[in-house]
């Protein structure tokens, strides 16, 4: 049985296969896939997938080695930037939440 | 694929101690109750410890988020990699 962390890491790894099968190159997400999943998956988190300057950034800072491809090593490096974004929220209401009590 | 990320936060800061770091105990209970099925030898402290040092890149013998964040990355990739 799975546990809720090793669940979480499952999922990423599937919603990076589903996006990245979506063309040909099966292994790496090409700009739009990349677009599609910010669409889908990060509509919360995000709000710059509709500008498409903002995805081209995004798809230039995580495509390190230039190929115009992101493939899963370059795509964790997007997770690990929401995570911390994502901790360093976690912490604030932490914060702002003991000022009131 | 947001609450995959919102977990990953979530577990970390339910094994941290209040200075939100992992220390030696926090690490090894992370490691038996949520790892057990992607690592090997979770129950060998010995072993977790040595993983913990090598993760632990300032030296200081707690885990912050980021570098319990390497693992989890270093993680996934090698899983991913498997398939």
């Amino acid at each position: 049985m799975p546990s809720e962390l090793e669940k979480a890491m499952e999922s990423l790894i599937m919603v990076f296969h589903r996006y990245a099968s979506k063309d040909s190159k099966n292994g790496t997400l090409s700009r739009r896939e990349l677009r599609d999943l910010m669409e889908n998956e990060l509509s919360g988190f995000l709000k710059s997938q509709k500008d498409p300057a903002a995805v081209d950034k995004i798809m230039k800072d995580l495509d390190t080695n230039g190929d115009g491809q992101v493939d899963f090593e370059e795509f964790v490096s997007l997770v690990v930037g929401l995570s911390i974004a994502c901790e360093q929220c976690y912490k604030m209401q932490l914060s702002t939440g003991g000022k009131k009590h | 694929m947001e609450s995959a990320i919102t977990k990953l936060v979530e577990v970390f800061t339910k094994y941290a101690g209040k200075d939100k770091r992992l220390g030696k105990k926090d690490f090894q209970k992370l490691m038996e109750t949520e790892l057990k099925n992607f690592i090997t030898n979770t129950e060998n402290n010995k072993a977790v410890n040595e993983l913990k040092d090598q993760i632990d890149k300032d030296k200081d013998g707690k885990l912050t988020f980021e570098e319990y964040f390497c693992l989890v990355t270093q993680l996934a990739t090698n899983k991913y990699k498997l398939q």
